[in-house]
């Protein structure tokens, strides 16, 4: 790259975006996309940690049949409910595009900033504010109605946390519609000169159709919880039955968003999965032009299909089956993907760090969760396993096992120019094993408990239906070890936070360019410079056109 | 930068529409306001009040917003989210229109009939609570009366 | 700011550095408006479905509920917003060519014009309480099939939102009178107007559609 002899001597000044300007306003009231996006790193991951500490109060509750941590049936109501809530909105939803996004997006287009900082940074403001109502909601009040805030519990029998908890999801939503806007402003303008359409990294092109996600399925949710907060504060029927409303409207109105919004959170993590497996691979990576359309085409298909959540909620035969139909055309873009991704591999000279590691699990993890979803979106299989732990399980591979996974790759890849420094290797590779192992045994059990008849969301399991002791065991034996799992895992998580807090004190410095990519990102100083680039780059040839790789394979 | 043009994609310089166009397109809009009065009288229902507001909603979109002599990727904006409104009310109304079409209500409609469903069952039970009782006292009459 | 510009030389006050030249600047405010339009867009979509889907189920209730409403004020009301949206684009002409006195003006025309749709409002929704024509539990009107209440519910939120819009939008012009009272605005930097512009427009467009749904459709 025509920039690396500049960037070199700014390295020596020692002076980049972390160490520019000092104090804790000069974070706060930033407007360098970098400094935001590390704060969304930060933010983001520490809701993770709440999430996830409730999950484990979950997965321990039910180690035993009536119950084993004595929480009450309300309490665990709660914990569910606020695991799934903050892990959705709080987490999912902005995880990968609101902090590696915002942090590399600029960087890979060869720009300065995005394209309206400001309103960057009152995307943040935003996503604190809209996260300060959660906090409330779980101080103050409590919430009881699953993460789906389904009517008519919602609207009069819950806790009163839903009015606090949906204001908070309304607002997070602004966030995300900010974020879209700026981020599709930016790839249009601000690429560097050079970098045409089909020169982008592949990352890019997923921020792209994840943000015309946010910019056209955000304002439906919008409206629907704050149609929601109107029916529960004055009493005015729009989704209660009783009071002449229809619940399954309120159905319609919430999927319409929360089914396109699965791929505001798979799409990123692709995108990861895109650069690191030809990065690692040193090989050109295969279908380019495929892997970028069927990101787009994903984005589109995704507002054909949001019925399959609701084939027993009382909608029509008729729709119900044309939804099952479409959905099965999610399966053809994604197929594309995962087909590229493996043919990228082939021949490749793989690396096994850690971020490849991270890829094999994404892959390995991805085809279960989405072959599984076919057995979900098929009407007549889906009626038996509607709300049984089949549908926990299959949603946690594709959130937790491809989007956390590809998160935590995309996390250790580009570790050293967020932060300049390496982790520790031997304990990243590690790591991802004990989260490997730990993920697949927690929730694979969960697809036999599922199929078996055990339904989610109860707090004790003893006494479910007519059930058989042959049965109860059974149910015992694969809600211990799927415990068990989450614990082997929440030991992997910790020791990632471990290593990676320890490698910003105490790690070697990175270089540059450590995996050798050739996108504009890796072009510029570790960590990189307040304005990203000394003068403007240049971009003469594709990101993935690796000098090394031999003609024969390419 | 001149050797890539992406950095300008728009349409460089702005177009300064004539007034008479400005006044022509609102004479358009004041005429169609007053046609979709009087033609509701007539009750002609919804498909002309739409098809008067879209093309309305044309002149406004094209002229006063300049959709017409701009940047070509704000139609496809604006396209896009029409796609997704497009979908929004196709499915909705699928659902609300076809109940009971093709699979018989009570089959799909578990939320809907809840309320009448517990109402059948808590009859059928009250019927066989009734039928047991009968039975019960009959068996007594038996009783006595052996 | 110690990355040197490629041009250099001349400089405007309201060029951002990150930006390389100003007219991509003024693109890229305007692509970020229409996003957010169609944002706007599907927000406002939300609530039309909800409109339908009650007047699917309750058919007749709707029907006479919006017997009550006033097709002279709805009418007056539309017409008032269609002539802002004309001295709106007006605005924006002016500012087009530089005469930031014109903006001014053309502003205030617009912004009181949006203070007459709000007043007539005031008289429709002054009219509703008085009758009770409320939603849900406050709906004390008497002689009306069910759903009607339902019908006012739609019809507080759908107008209540759009009136939202457009109370947003009177600070929004005052804010851009402002700036042109201080000459801010050029033939080569009116983003700002034209973007503000876009809004209200938009704002027009939705009434567009909720006249004849609400006042009209028999
Ligand atoms: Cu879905």
């Amino acid at each position: 790259m025509s920039t690396a002899a500049q960037t070199d001597t700014a390295h020596a000044a020692g002076t980049n975006y972390l160490n520019a300007t000092k104090g804790l306003k000069s974070w706060i009231f930033t407007l360098d996309h970098k400094r935001i996006g590390i704060m969304y790193l930060i933010s983001i991951l520490l809701f993770f940690l709440v999430g996830g500490l409730l999950a484990l109060g979950v997965r321990a509750h039910l180690f035993s049949p009536e119950g084993a941590t004595g929480m009450s049936n309300d309490t665990y109501n709660q914990a569910f409910t606020l695991h799934g809530a903050i892990m959705t909105f709080l987490f999912i939803v902005p995880s990968i595009p609101a902090s590696i996004g915002n942090f590399f997006l600029p960087l890979m287009l060869g720009a300065k900033d995005v394209a309206f900082p400001k309103l960057n940074l009152a995307s943040y403001h935003l996503y604190f504010l809209g996260a300060l109502f959660f906090i409330a909601t779980i101080v103050f009040t409590g919430l009881d109605t699953g993460w789906t805030f389904y009517a008519p519990f919602s609207t009069d029998r819950a806790m009163n946390g839903v009015i606090l908890a949906t204001s908070g999801a309304f607002i997070l939503g602004f966030s995300s519609i900010l974020t879209g806007v700026n981020f599709i402003v930016t790839i249009h303008k601000l690429r560097a000169p050079g970098l045409t359409w089909r020169r982008l990294p592949l990352f890019v092109w997923s921020l792209y159709a994840t943000s015309i996600i946010y910019v056209l399925a955000t304002p439906v949710v919008g409206i629907t919880l704050l149609l929601l907060i109107i029916e529960r504060a004055f009493g005015v029927g729009i989704f209660d039955p009783a009071l002449g409303g229809d619940p399954v409207l309120f159905q319609h109105f919430f999927w319409f968003y929360s089914h396109p919004v699965v791929y505001v959170m798979i799409l990123p993590a692709f995108g990861v999965i895109s650069e690191l497996v030809t990065i690692h691979s040193r090989k050109h990576i295969f279908g380019y032009n495929a892997i970028a359309v069927s990101s787009i085409a994903i984005a589109f298909i995704g507002f054909l299909v949001w019925g399959h959540h609701m084939f027993v909620s009382g909608q029509s035969g008729l729709s119900a089956a044309v939804f099952s139909f479409l959905t099965f055309l999610v399966a053809v873009p994604t197929a594309i993907k995962v087909f590229s991704w493996v043919a990228t591999m082939y021949k490749g000279s793989i690396v096994y760090n850690t971020p490849m590691l991270y890829t094999f699990s994404f892959l390995f993890l991805f085809s279960i969760g989405g072959l599984t979803g076919l057995f979900l979106g098929a009407l007549a299989t889906d009626v038996h396993l509607h709300d049984t732990y089949f549908v926990v399980a299959h949603f946690h591979y594709v959130m937790m096992g491809s989007v956390f996974i590809g998160f935590l790759g995309a996390i250790h890849h580009w570790w050293p120019k967020m932060t300049g420094r390496m982790y520790n290797e031997t304990l990243g590779r590690i790591a991802c094993g004990l989260v490997f192992v730990g993920f697949n045994v927690t929730f694979f059990t969960q697809f036999v408990l599922g199929t078996q008849g055990m339904p989610r969301r109860y707090a004790t399991y003893h006494e479910v239906g007519d059930i058989e002791p042959q049965l109860l065991e059974m149910f015992t034996l694969l809600h211990q070890i799927s415990t068990i799992g989450s614990f082997i895992m929440a030991a992997g998580l910790f020791l990632i936070l471990f290593y990676l807090l320890a490698s910003v004190f105490k790690g070697d410095k990175a270089p540059d360019n450590p995996w050798g990519g050739l996108s504009l990102e890796w072009a510029t100083a570790s960590p990189p410079i307040e304005h990203n680039f000394e003068g403007q780059p240049v971009v003469r040839r594709g990101p993935y056109e690796f000098p090394e790789i031999d003609p024969m394979i390419k | 930068m001149s050797a890539d043009s992406n950095h300008n994609q728009g349409h460089g310089e702005h177009h300064v529409m004539p007034l008479s166009t400005y006044f022509a397109v609102f004479g358009a809009l004041l005429v169609l306001t007053g046609i979709t009065v009087l033609v509701s009288f007539l009750k002609l229902g919804l498909l002309v009040a739409v098809v008067i507001a879209s093309i309305k909603a044309a002149l406004v979109v094209g002229y006063f917003m300049h959709l017409k002599y701009d940047d070509r990727f704000y139609s496809v904006i604006l396209l896009s989210s029409l796609f997704a409104i497009f979908c929004f009310f196709l499915f909705v109304f699928l659902d609300f229109t076809s109940r009971g079409m093709v699979v018989p209500e009570e089959e799909t409609n578990f939320l809907r009939n809840e309320r009448a469903m517990i109402e059948r069952l808590e009859q059928e039970e009250a019927a066989a609570a009734a039928a047991a009782e009968e039975e019960e006292e009959e068996e007594a009459e038996e009783d006595t009366g052996g | 700011m110690s990355t040197a510009h490629a041009h250099g030389g001349h400089h405007h006050p309201f060029h951002a550095h990150h930006f390389e030249t100003l007219p991509q600047q003024e693109a890229s405010a305007r692509m970020g408006m229409w996003l957010f339009l169609g944002q706007e867009l599907l927000f406002f979509s939300a609530v039309f479905v909800a409109f339908f889907v009650f007047q699917y189920m309750y058919p007749e209730g709707f029907l006479e509920a919006h017997r009550t409403l006033s097709i002279p004020l709805g009418t007056l009301n539309t017409l008032v917003l269609l002539t802002s949206s004309l001295t709106m684009a007006l605005a924006v002409r002016n500012a087009q060519l530089g005469d930031n006195k014109g903006v001014v003006k053309q502003l205030g025309f617009t912004i009181a014009l949006a203070t007459v749709f709000m007043i007539v409002k005031y008289f429709e929704y002054s009219g509703k309480i008085e009758k009770g024509q409320l939603p849900g539990q406050w709906y004390t009107y008497e002689g009306l099939p069910e759903g009607a209440s339902i019908f006012f519910t739609m019809y507080f939120v759908m107008t209540g939102l759009h009136g939202l819009h457009i109370v947003i939008g009177i600070g929004v012009l005052a804010w851009i009178l402002i700036r042109a009272t201080k000459n801010q605005f050029s033939a080569e930097y009116y983003a700002p107007v034209e973007n503000v512009g876009l809004y209200w427009h938009l704002v027009d467009l939705i009434w567009i559609f909720l006249f004849p749904f609400l006042y009209l459709i028999e």
